[in-house]
């Protein structure tokens, strides 16, 4: 069929062109599709611009650049325009995805592990795989032919096989048993019965579990999202941060300055503390007694404290603790010693409210102090903020950050306490961090 | 005989206790030449040249048959003529070797029962009969039949057949000596490629598979009136097919006899097989009761970690504690039992410097050992190396060839880590492999056996007494359930059996492995699609070849390569050319780089073989052991091909091969190649890391013993085995366009799972189509 002259800079590639790049019959293919008369049975002239869909709905056509970068080096034959015979070879497309395929396979080499576990699968598979449903097969058909039926045994039954069970021909072929080691008659045996099925069921998901970790695009995915982790962790810190200085300055209604903070905003938080620490309200508790905000609070007031920062003087608390006990241990075993230093450093929080490494290590904080052992042990112990803090990070970071928004129409975004609603509604661009950008 | 008897025994009574240690304990050791299994070896034999009398001769009338019945004598007159002067069957005047020999016979197990035997077997058509290795009964049973027989009188003949080659010459040898006759006369021969029989023969050594060709042109047997199947326990696929089939000929044939011989395992079955209405389906049965002494059994407490080393430790442990006697250890292979002696050996050294034990001598025994080499398990234990100092002993580390076929004197420790090579063919993904697998009870309590044949002896079990009764199946799978049937298959048909799947095999084989092997016929055009045998198939059965190979000769006539193909076809049919000692693996390798032909290993073989021809017959042995090449294997290559151009030549095949300066030389070789092995194609994956088989799709490796590197597409090979990985072994690059071109139908693309090959096959497919369209234009 012809096309018309606009033809050339839309056109398939042809099917003869397809496989033919680096051989040796490359020319003479060319030469001979270049020649080849039309067959009538072809399919009929197609506007140009359709060229770009499939001629059926199952073989995707070649894209434009493709047909024209195919042709570069061919010969001008335009005029003439054949189409593939779409159930028979592959489009420059079907190609391109096929080299794609088979360069990525390439590009990431199975290691030699992988190759004999694919290479034990692929056997497995064959052995476990019974031919005789092979209906195609020619033996089988003589074999029909000569009176065989499906799932029976060869050869003939002897009287006493008459009763079912005790026929003992062969109908599964048997199987080979490749023996990697050297060990025993048994002891193979014994192993798998001491791992039983556990380890049998669970290879093939942790398998493929591993090779999926060990793909680039995952390995990249984890690490972005390790970072975004870190960021959203300091973010959250810094929210509460400011959170704890605003309630400092400003109290939101419902707080009483004091020891008999209530938490304004979360009646949960309320119910939970009267029902769960009836015997630790603050007054039992004298020796911990101290000014709320004064920055020295007891892990009962703590425990009062709005949940969304709360883990922040939670941890301060908790180092301070750490310091206090271990300080006291000290004294009681070494005055003398302490008393010769002069002037001594004190430790500092990091961003995390907790004591720097050095610190930690001028503490001798090991990291985890016993804290088991002290009385106090029920009074630490929090679980209402465990419940929170296991809650992702982002989603704890916006809850923070609405609660700013909302308390005190501070932007943490914008970091920016905003006079009135009017004009936080005019001045910042959001709520979200990606309204800031 | 492998026993040397030095006392009359006729009493039967009984015989088990009938120790052959003389009363001071010094062992009486048998000589090898007395061994029937390597009478072979002593060809030459010692022979007095006697004077011959010719039949008919002056001392005729004196018929030493005169009056005797066919099949109805007895022992009386039988031995009468044995003793005679005159050879009965030769007229000649009896040596006094013949009496010598004459005088020990008398004296084995089987002598003292040759009245049961000749009753039974006049009496029935089929007996089976079971008596253990050294009861005599390989050698005498024949003869026995002979004098019943009278074979001189009816023109037929009595066919033993065993299921070795040499078995069958060895014991050929060594029972025309027993009858003072020259072998390949009266007694002689017969096995693939090598017939040493003639038109005098009345008694025939056979293998069990040339038995199985002979029926195949003569369906009744004819030619024999009796038939012994010796080794019967042994369930190879020749032996299984031909009771099947001499079930069949037993019917048709009221008078041929026939002799089931077997060494005491399973002995029920068989009677239950070749049973008929009249006797209740229990065909009679006469057991030998062997020389044995009681063997006391010890198992492990625990599971071993590992064989080997237990092994090792066992035989150190009982040469070292243990009182004298000789010790027998099985293992699985060359390679293993080789590393084991070594080892012994070292050990066996310090031990005797450090603990003052008796010296140890070690000696390896497995099937691919050369003869000479063999021959050494029979010598004696060594000797205190001091006066008075501990006696020394002697260890045989051996495959399972010690367990039924071969008889060492002077074993009284049996080390068993209960394993063997077998080989197994699985039909889902075509492999046939080699693979170490645990023995069978009946094989374990064979083991334990061999440890009584002097005195009683002890036999240690490396495995748990519960792994026994667990792990270990009852018989070990006759070869017919593991093995690849294709030329069984083709046999079979042309034996006239047209219901395969009705056919009374002792123990059927699985429906896949029969439909596997009609689909391969069928795909190499020797069966049509209804199951008869095509033309084609009838010429192929005439080679004693797998059919891949018989239609891979019967097609190098079309590809103008016949001679090149026949000599790779009978290197094929050889074991290994190119040697690998385990210490001079380096060297080896070198030697054969030499003849590393890029195209792949089957031309190698065959540049092995032009070179090999060249040499003059004086020095290429010496060249051949230069080159790391087996001597052996390449003259019986060059036998075997000689055989093969007989038939080829008979068949009319046109036998001019194009000349070594033709461009298409090595081609037409490749292309002949896959008119056989077509079904044997494995092509690279899109990693380039390994092959994939193109129709059962899976992943394998080329043998590393290949001249071939990862560069080819597609490769044709000889084998599919399974190690501890999938290896292709005899490995040859071919052209996709070949396949298509001379295998169409197994080629149909169509026909094909979606992937790679596919896809590559549809590639070529197209090129060419578009080739062939280019040519039409031009031409």
């Amino acid at each position: 069929m012809t096309m018309p002259s606009t033809a050339p800079t839309a056109r398939p590639v042809k099917p003869s062109l397809a496989f033919a790049e680096d051989d040796d019959e490359d020319a003479f293919s060319k030469l001979a599709s270049s020649s080849r008369p039309k067959p009538a049975s072809r399919l009929p002239p197609v506007e140009p611009n359709s060229l770009v869909r499939p001629p059926t709905a199952s073989k995707p056509a070649a894209s434009t650049q493709d047909t024209i970068a195919e042709d570069d080096d061919g010969e001008d034959d335009y005029m003439s325009m054949t189409v593939a015979d779409p159930t028979a070879t592959e489009t420059a497309l079907q190609r391109l995805k096929r080299r794609k395929l088979e360069a990525s396979i390439r590009g990431h080499p199975l290691s030699k592990a992988e190759l004999a576990e694919q290479e034990r699968q692929k056997r497995d598979a064959g052995l476990s795989t019974s031919i005789l449903n092979n209906s195609a097969s020619k033996g089988l058909k003589m074999m029909k032919a000569m009176g065989y039926s499906t799932g029976a045994a060869l050869g003939k039954s002897m009287p006493e096989d008459a009763n079912p069970g005790t026929d003992s021909r062969t109908i599964e072929p048997i199987k080979p048993v490749v023996r990697e080691s050297r060990t025993g008659i048994g002891h193979t045996s014994e192993l798998k019965r001491k791992f039983s099925d556990s380890t049998t069921a669970r290879d093939d998901t942790a398998a493929a579990a591993k090779r999926q970790e060990l793909s680039p695009e995952s390995y990249r995915n984890r690490l972005t999202q390790e970072a975004q982790q870190r960021r959203h962790e300091a973010q959250l810190f810094a929210a509460q941060s400011i959170c704890e200085k605003l309630v400092a300055e400003d109290p939101p209604t419902g707080y009483e300055a004091g020891s008999k903070p209530v938490s304004s905003t979360d009646d949960q938080t309320e119910k939970n503390d009267s029902a769960q620490n009836p015997n630790t309200a603050p007054d039992a508790n004298p020796h911990y007694k101290s000014d709320f905000f004064s920055g020295n609070p007891t892990f009962t007031q703590i425990k009062q404290i709005n949940l969304i920062y709360r883990g922040l003087l939670y941890r301060r608390a908790l180092s301070d603790l750490k310091a206090r006990l271990r300080k006291e241990q000290n004294e009681s075993l070494s005055v003398s010693k302490s008393a010769h230093i002069p002037k001594p450093v004190l430790p500092k929080y990091n961003a995390k409210g907790e004591f720097s490494e050095d610190d930690k290590l001028a503490l001798s904080l090991g990291g985890d102090i016993n804290l088991e052992e002290s009385e106090l042990d029920e009074e630490w112990e929090d679980s209402e903020l465990e419940e929170f803090e296991k809650r992702e990070v982002k989603d704890r970071l916006d809850e923070i950050v609405r609660y700013l928004r909302s308390q005190w129409r501070y932007c943490f975004w914008c970091k920016f306490r905003y006079g009135s609603d009017e004009e936080l509604e005019r001045d910042c661009p959001g709520p979200a961090e990606e309204d800031h950008d | 005989m492998t026993e040397n008897r030095d006392r009359e025994s006729t009493e039967s009574d009984r015989p088990a206790k009938k120790a052959k240690v003389s009363a001071n304990g010094s062992a009486s050791t048998a000589a090898p030449e007395d061994n029937p299994y390597l009478a072979h070896m002593y060809a030459a034999g010692s022979l007095p040249s006697t004077a011959k009398i010719p039949r008919g001769g002056g001392q005729a009338g004196q018929d030493p048959f005169a009056g005797l019945t066919r099949r109805q004598t007895t022992t009386g007159q039988a031995q009468q003529a044995e003793d005679g002067p005159i050879n009965p069957f030769t007229g000649n005047q009896l040596s006094q070797q013949y009496f010598d020999i004459l005088v020990k016979r008398r004296n084995l197990p089987v002598h003292a029962q040759r009245n049961e035997f000749l009753k039974l077997y006049q009496d029935n058509q089929i007996l089976v009969f079971v008596g253990e290795t050294g009861s005599g009964k390989t050698t005498q049973i024949p003869q026995f039949v002979l004098y019943d027989e009278l074979p001189h009188l009816t023109g037929q003949k009595i066919a033993c057949t065993q299921p070795r080659r040499v078995a069958a010459m060895s014991v050929a040898k060594r029972v025309a000596d027993e009858m003072d006759v020259v072998l390949g006369e009266e007694v002689g021969y017969n096995i693939r490629f090598e017939n040493n029989t003639c038109s005098k023969t009345i008694l025939q050594y056979m293998t069990d598979g040339m038995l199985l060709r002979e029926a195949m042109n003569d369906p009744d047997l004819n030619r024999y009136s009796c038939i012994i199947l010796d080794e019967a326990h042994e369930r190879t696929l020749a032996t299984d097919i031909l009771m099947g089939l001499l079930k069949e000929v037993a019917v048709r044939r009221r008078d041929l006899k026939i002799v089931v011989m077997s060494a005491t395992l399973d002995a029920q079955k068989f009677q239950r097989y070749f049973g008929a209405e009249e006797n209740k389906y229990n065909a009679p049965l006469l057991a030998v009761p062997g020389r044995t002494h009681p063997v006391e059994i010890f198992y492990t407490p625990e599971p071993e970690r590992d064989y080997v080393e237990a092994a090792l430790r066992t035989v150190l442990q009982i040469h070292g504690s243990e009182p004298e006697g000789d010790i027998l250890l099985f293992l699985t292979g060359e390679e293993e039992i080789e590393e084991a002696c070594k080892r012994l050996r070292m050990e066996g050294d310090e031990m005797q410097r450090e603990y003052d034990t008796g010296p140890l001598k070690v000696y390896a025994l497995y099937g691919t050992l050369p003869p000479q080499q063999q021959q050494r398990i029979f010598d004696p234990a060594p000797p205190a190396s001091r006066p008075g100092g501990k006696p020394g002993r002697k260890v045989v580390v051996s495959t399972n060839i010690a367990e039924t076929s071969l008889t060492i004197d002077g074993i009284v420790y049996v080390v068993d880590p209960g394993f063997s090579k077998q080989k197994v063919y699985n039909p889902r993904i075509r492999v046939e492999s080699l693979l170490v697998s645990p023995i069978s009870k009946a094989s374990a309590q064979q083991r334990a056996g061999r440890a009584g044949r002097t005195r009683p002896g002890k036999c240690f079990r490396l495995y748990t007494e519960a792994a026994f009764k667990k792990e270990l199946i009852d018989q070990t799978y006759p070869e017919i359930l593991r093995s690849n049937l294709a030329s069984t298959v083709l046999e079979l048909k042309k034996l006239g059996i047209d219901d395969l799947v009705h056919f009374d095999f002792m123990d059927p084989p699985a429906p896949e492995t029969m439909m596997r092997a009609l689909e391969e016929l069928n795909y190499l055009a020797c069966l049509d699609d209804d199951g008869n045998l095509t033309q084609l198939g009838r010429m192929a059965s005439e080679y004693p070849l797998d059919p891949a190979l018989a239609v891979m000769l019967i097609s190098s006539s079309e590809f103008r390569c016949p001679s090149e193909i026949l000599s790779i076809t009978a290197l094929l049919s050889v074991p290994q050319v190119f040697i690998r000692p385990t210490t001079k693996r380096k060297e080896a390798d070198q030697a054969k780089a030499q003849f590393a032909h890029t195209d792949g290993d089957h031309i190698t073989m065959l540049n092995v073989y032009h070179v090999f021809k060249s040499k003059d017959q004086s020095i290429a042995q010496r060249w051949c052991s230069d080159n790391y090449l087996s001597y052996r294997s390449l003259t019986s290559a060059d036998n075997v091909r000689n055989q093969l151009k007989v038939i080829m030549e008979k068949q009319e095949l046109d036998m001019t091969s194009t000349s070594y300066e033709d461009r298409n030389y090595y081609n037409n070789i490749r292309q002949a190649l896959c008119a056989g092995f077509f079904m044997q194609i494995a092509k690279k994956t899109a990693s380039g890391k390994g092959y994939v088989t193109v129709k059962d799709n899976q992943d394998v490796l080329l043998h590393p013993s290949t001249v071939l590197g990862q560069e080819n597409e597609w490769v044709l090979y000889n084998e599919f085995v399974l190690t501890t990985k999938n290896y292709i072994r005899t490995v040859t690059s071919v052209k996709p366009e070949w396949l298509l071109d001379i295998a169409p139908v197994y080629y149909d693309v169509d026909s094909f799972q979606k992937g790679e090959v596919k896809t590559a096959l549809q590639r070529t497919v197209e090129k060419m189509q578009r080739k062939q369209k280019l040519e039409r234009r031009r031409g």
